[in-house]
């Protein structure tokens, strides 16, 4: 059952405020015991998240709206966004080498690594949204080495 | 809302970032850096104690500063990263790439060291 489900404009000036609601949530349960920087984690990945919208589903004169739902369960926060722009195959967005300091192309991979998973389904083009899903595990970590040393 | 302001002290020129630093204001901030770039200064402090949020377009503007003043034969240090910018910065590994201070202060003190 969603916590949170709200709908806004896909343009940046809506995104912090749905962020501070998820960071609201993420402070509560980091006061319950959550691993610490639990909410600066979820929230950048979703900011990465709506960016992309921002950036590619819509055309800029023409925002379209994102769908956020937050869900709570005693083991996993998941945040999913949905909208009706273009689609992208996420899975084909490579990990940047962190060596060469990319200036670009950095959002996929804070999602992927702030998140436990991170699920993509395309949307039908007959009114099925496009989702992203992203799930953190509570007491656990997140992915790709956003807990790593290595 | 990103609040930055420019302090050129001896030698050492000081960014000061207050608020988010994200896709809606990072090009807010991409004329100083071109302007920084452009007078040929090699010595830059980000101070981002104000600084509130962090993503990767703001990653991108501090980067490009960071590899043009690399360019020239100068650096650019960080001074006060903490909470979410902390965490962006220790995942991107960027904690590796610049020189992280506690303190402005201890930041200028490792430039006037390197004269």
């Amino acid at each position: 059952m969603d916590l949170l489900s709200i709908a806004v404009p896909c343009d940046l000036r809506f995104r912090d405020a749905v962020g501070a609601l998820i960071q609201q949530v993420c402070q509560r349960l980091e006061q319950e015991g959550a691993e610490s920087g639990l909410g600066y984690q979820v929230v950048s990945a979703f900011n990465e998240a709506f960016n992309n919208l921002v950036q590619y589903a819509y055309e800029p004169a023409q925002p379209g709206v994102v769908e956020v739902h937050l869900e709570l369960t005693p083991t996993q926060i998941a945040v999913e966004l949905r909208d009706t722009g273009r689609t992208y195959d996420f899975q084909a967005v490579e990990s940047p080498d962190l060596t060469e300091l990319p200036e670009s192309g950095l959002g996929i991979f804070i999602i992927r690594s702030f998140m436990t998973d991170v699920i993509y389904r395309p949307g039908t083009g007959d009114g099925q949204p496009n989702q992203l899903r992203m799930i953190r595990t509570l007491g656990g970590h997140a992915a790709q080495g956003a807990n790593s040393d290595a | 809302m990103l609040e930055f302001s420019q302090e050129d002290r001896e030698d050492v020129v000081v960014l000061k970032l207050r608020g988010n630093l994200d896709a809606l204001t990072a090009p807010d901030l991409r004329p100083t850096i071109e302007e920084l770039v452009s007078s040929r200064t090699t010595q830059v402090i980000f101070d981002l104690g104000g600084l509130t949020l962090i993503d990767s377009s703001g990653v991108g503007a501090i980067v490009s500063l960071f590899k043009r003043v690399r360019l020239l034969g100068g650096d650019v240090k960080i001074a006060c990263l903490s909470n979410q910018p902390k965490e962006i910065f220790r995942l991107l590994r960027l904690d590796r790439a610049f020189e992280l201070f506690e303190t402005v202060e201890e930041a200028e003190q490792k430039f006037l060291k390197r004269k």
